[in-house]
């Protein structure tokens, strides 16, 4: 089974690397530096999914208080906030050769970067509470956390106004225009980076609970 | 030893004499040591009421601070030496503090209300006068709404206070415009108040205490603040309140949101669980 996931992810990955590299055609205006996009747009997606992950092993865990849940919860947010942090490094990455800066205060990038501090703060959460209470607070928290993200969405179109908007593709994705075969690349990209998501996921995952196993061991034995 | 409880059954067996209050009146030892079947009848034990106990509770912490003044005070203050900083800080050239205004004013609102929704939560430990509020037959949505009610009500008297300030010190006039700044005021406030009550619980049971809550809030709490900021820009600008209808959604969005969830959430945060 593990070898079975670890053949699917390389798989995955090297198709993936094809389709962005050499499957994928150049773009017109930007040149090479374009095809950063399919790896951005991966990156994004996955990190989505990991923060829906933890909001709904949030109400799992409230539901039935399993530790499992939380853990789940723990793991997903942790690799989230990982690809959260990737999404906005490729994304300065990509900015500085387009639009001449590392940063702009784009709404796209600006929600990323509101995202990737409120799931900060559930980290610090996490790591300054321990016992059943925390694991009740960071499910609170991950529950407030995903709910705010329509909000933060709408919140950063209103910046607009202030903020010029630079001309870029469109980093929603939206496949206006765009050759067929960039959403191919970009299909298998995606589905490449939520196979790896699920991979450091389960690894986490079985680290947080052997880590649970040494805690409890550890109280057995100083009594 | 004196033991209080609301499980009559538990009385039984652990107590030689049992006195009871009834509706804040103690019974006659000698009724009260009766076998606690008949005080655990159902009818007796019945619960009060939302509203009943929402404003007991929002009565309860207006006298507190009547008698104390110390939330009041250290918010305002915090208010004031906010204000003076950010003058200092931008420079008194009136463009710059047109533009900045809208922003100097939500960050000193920001802070102060973390101050103030702390030290709620904080009073409610000492002496442990929260648990007794928790282990009472009490809606925990009463609870939570009472602590919110009373936290915004010393969040606006501060944010008046600061706007008087930040007109005198910055030389904006604002007269024409209290209206639509008021009813900003009271949306953006409205807004923050359950989910930084809620948030204040969350912070009191980690490690860090009141540390936590800025790193819990201030995050959560950017969109409310981006729109509260861009409403209140418009008005300075001159415009009216009708201009500012786009982030006004958006704060009308988060405080029914984020509000309905922490009213579902409070419970998992105060249960004393095993």
């Amino acid at each position: 089974m593990r070898r079975l996931e670890a053949g699917a992810l390389m798989v995955a990955v090297s198709l993936a690397w094809y389709g962005s590299f050499l499957y994928a055609p150049t773009e017109r205006v930007m040149g090479q530096v374009q095809r950063i996009f399919y790896v951005h747009l991966g990156l994004w997606g996955a990190a989505l999914l990991a923060f829906l992950v933890t909001f709904l092993s949030g109400i799992q865990y409230l539901r039935v208080r399993e530790a499992y849940w939380d853990e789940l919860a723990g793991a997903s947010a942790e690799i989230g906030v990982l690809f959260n942090g990737l999404v906005i490094l490729t994304g300065a990455v990509w900015a500085k050769p387009t639009w001449g800066v590392w940063w702009t205060w784009e709404p796209q990038l600006t929600s990323t970067l509101l995202q990737q501090l409120v799931y900060l703060g559930y980290l610090v959460l996490r790591a300054v509470s321990e016992g059943d209470r925390a694991r009740r607070l960071a499910a609170v928290v991950g529950i407030l956390a995903f709910l705010n993200l329509p909000l933060v969405f709408f919140s950063v179109r209103l910046l607009r106004g202030v903020h010029p908007v630079v001309f870029g593709p469109d980093p929603a994705g939206r496949p206006t225009g765009v050759e067929p075969a960039m959403v191919h690349a970009l299909g298998v990209t995606s589905f490449a980076f939520v196979l790896l998501y699920s991979a450091l996921v389960r690894l986490r995952l079985r680290i947080g609970i052997l880590e649970g196993a040494v805690r409890a061991l550890r109280m057995e034995l100083n009594g | 030893m004196i033991l209080t409880t609301h499980h009559p059954q538990e009385v039984a067996g652990l107590c030689h004499r049992i006195l009871r209050l009834q509706n804040g009146r103690l019974v006659p030892e000698a009724e009260s040591s009766r076998p606690p079947a008949t005080v655990a009848s159902p009818g007796n034990g019945r619960m009060p009421g939302f509203w009943t106990a929402y404003r007991a509770l929002v009565a309860k912490d207006l006298r507190i601070e009547l008698r104390a003044r110390e939330v009041l005070l250290s918010m305002g203050t915090m208010a004031l030496v906010a204000m003076v900083l950010f003058s200092v800080a931008v420079g008194l050239n009136p463009e710059v503090v047109a533009s900045a205004g809208p922003g100097i004013l939500w960050t000193t609102f920001t802070f102060t209300a973390l101050l103030g929704m702390g030290r709620a939560y904080e009073l409610e430990q000492e002496q442990r006068a929260g648990l007794a509020v928790l282990a009472s037959p009490v809606d925990r949505a009463a609870v939570l709404s009472a602590k919110a009610t009373s936290t915004l009500l010393w969040m606006l008297l501060v944010e008046v206070l600061s706007l008087g300030v930040f007109a005198v010190l910055l030389n904006v006039n604002l007269g024409p415009r209290m209206g639509s700044l008021g009813a900003i005021l009271l949306l953006g406030s409205a807004g923050l108040g359950l989910p930084g009550t809620l948030l204040s619980a969350v912070a009191a049971h980690t490690r860090l205490r009141q540390m936590m809550l800025p790193l819990l809030l201030v995050p959560l709490a950017l969109p409310l603040l981006i729109g509260s900021v861009g409403a209140t820009a418009k008005i300075l600008q001159g415009l009216p309140l009708s201009e500012a209808g786009p982030e006004l959604r958006v704060v009308a969005a988060f405080a029914i949101i984020l509000g309905a969830a922490s009213l579902l959430l409070f419970e998992a945060v105060v249960e004393e669980g095993p």
